[in-house]
């Protein structure tokens, strides 16, 4: 789970430098990685109660 | 400078101010009040600092739809999240104790059922802004910040830093 807001620092400073397209691709990456997260969240719960 | 952009302009700024100001509020629940968050606690926060992030990107870049798809992912991110924990919380699974939530409550509503709210505002803001935005408005390239936008964006890596601190924290480098 800490990679994501490690990712999210690193996203920060390539904002700063001004590199947007990697600022973006990386965000968009970074979402995917914390939306996967939350799946795996979502189907093991749901597991238990089904 | 169309209206709409000048309250554009005006607006990240505070959005990101308070989106780290609800966090800087999760953090002195964790350790004044000894709430330790769970997993869909944390990446609530993953999806608040990713909307917050987005923002920026509109004050660095100038605003682009781009930016506010960005937004609009994370805010679906960060709301689904809620409304899983919402809905938890309404339900709790009797076969698994540590699936339950623990009912702190800031003026009588649970801290998930704030996070919705504010992902819930966040949208109705970005709406808005697309709204009435000009369609021809791409002013894509680096921008200087004013120090009102350079305060925003150090308190949102001050956030960053210290949920890095706080999740390392409690889960190491795995899953929680």
């Amino acid at each position: 789970m800490v990679w994501l807001f490690v990712l999210f620092l690193l996203i920060l400073g390539l904002a700063y430098q001004g590199h947007r397209s990697w600022a973006i691709a990386l965000a968009v990456a970074n979402g995917l990685l914390a939306a996967a997260i939350f799946w795996s969240h979502l189907t093991s719960t749901l597991e238990i109660r089904l | 400078m169309n209206r709409a952009i000048q309250l554009a302009r005006l607006f990240q700024p505070l959005l990101i101010c308070i989106l780290c100001s609800v966090l800087l509020g999760a953090f002195i629940v964790q350790y004044g009040f000894h709430e330790e968050p769970c997993p869909l606690c944390l990446l609530q926060r993953a999806g608040m600092v990713g909307v917050a992030t987005a923002t920026l990107f509109q004050m660095r870049f100038g605003l682009s739809p781009r930016h506010y798809g960005l937004i609009l992912l994370f805010v679906l991110f960060g709301g689904a999240v809620a409304l899983r924990h919402i809905a938890l919380g309404a339900c709790p699974n009797p076969l698994d104790p540590e699936d339950s939530i623990p009912e702190f409550t800031v003026w009588g509503f649970t801290l998930y059922t704030w996070s919705f709210l504010v992902f819930s505002s966040t949208l109705l803001y970005s709406a808005l802004l697309l709204f009435f935005l000009p369609s021809q408005e791409a002013e894509l390239g680096v921008r200087r910040l004013t120090w009102w936008e350079k305060g925003a964006a150090y308190y949102l890596v001050f956030i960053v830093v210290a949920n890095i601190a706080s999740t390392f924290h409690l889960c190491g480098w795995g899953l929680c």
